[in-house]
């Protein structure tokens, strides 16, 4: 079971992010976990995109690599690892180009595939720690 | 439970009135900026990417250099972090899997 810190942090987390992808006044961020049809995204996208996925990872880190497999051991437990860890390093590696493009053009048109394979990534995360009860 | 959790749940009520309303932004980022002290103490892992997502909220500027050499610092951590957790959960699933087969 979670312990008290382990709660705090995930309470904050879901509140934090489900504050910011339920307000219709911030919806933009759910784009962060969708992939877009445009050819090209805003820096502000991506950015956003980049701060949903690093809050992914630590959750992944935190909340669900940490539980045993449920193949094993009665719940609070979780599905395989590599799902997971495959959507992160997948994710990663989009993150840090994203950076790069970033650091080249800080205010110009981003082209959106590597948007798009981050923000696959941060929903395919977001989809496999829900089915086991972990929300963000 | 512990008192921090105590005092977030409380403000989650007052927080979903703000849900779609006009100036929302503004009063999420305020409540973000109360929930700080609380996730320094409690969740410091957590405190790059909400202060990022307050900064997005108010419609900061793009990110400068020094964001990005600071962004490149804290996410180095959490791959580091993760690889760890990863490593270990594999290998775990491994066991798992000899285990039932």
């Amino acid at each position: 079971m979670w312990d008290a810190n382990q709660l705090l942090r995930l309470t904050i987390l879901g509140v934090v992010l489900s504050l910011a992808t339920g307000c219709a006044a911030v919806d933009r961020i759910e784009t962060a976990y969708t992939a877009v049809t445009t050819a090209t995204v805003s820096p502000t996208q991506v950015k956003l995109a980049i701060d949903a996925f690093d809050a992914a990872e630590v959750t992944a880190t935190d909340f669900y690599l940490p539980l045993h497999p449920c193949k094993v051991h009665a719940a609070p437990c979780r599905g395989a690892a590599k799902p997971v860890i495959d959507a992160i390093r997948a994710g990663r590696s989009a993150r840090n180009n994203l950076k790069a493009v970033l650091r080249r053009s800080a205010d110009g048109p981003i082209s959106a595939v590597d948007y798009n394979a981050l923000a696959v990534a941060t929903g395919t995360i977001k989809a496999a720690l829900s089915a086991y009860g972990i929300n963000f | 439970m512990n008192a921090a959790i105590v005092a977030i749940i409380a403000i989650l009520p007052t927080l979903s009135k703000y849900a779609g309303a006009v100036g929302a932004a503004a009063e999420i980022v305020r409540w973000l900026e109360q929930l700080v002290p609380m996730i320094i103490t409690g969740a410091k892992d957590l405190y790059q990417p909400v202060k990022s997502i307050i900064a997005d909220l108010r419609g900061s500027p793009e990110l400068s250099k020094d964001d990005l050499d600071k962004l490149d610092v804290y996410e180095a951590a959490i791959d580091a972090r993760f690889d760890t957790a990863a490593d270990s959960a594999q290998a775990e699933d491994d066991a798992a899997d000899q285990t039932s087969s």
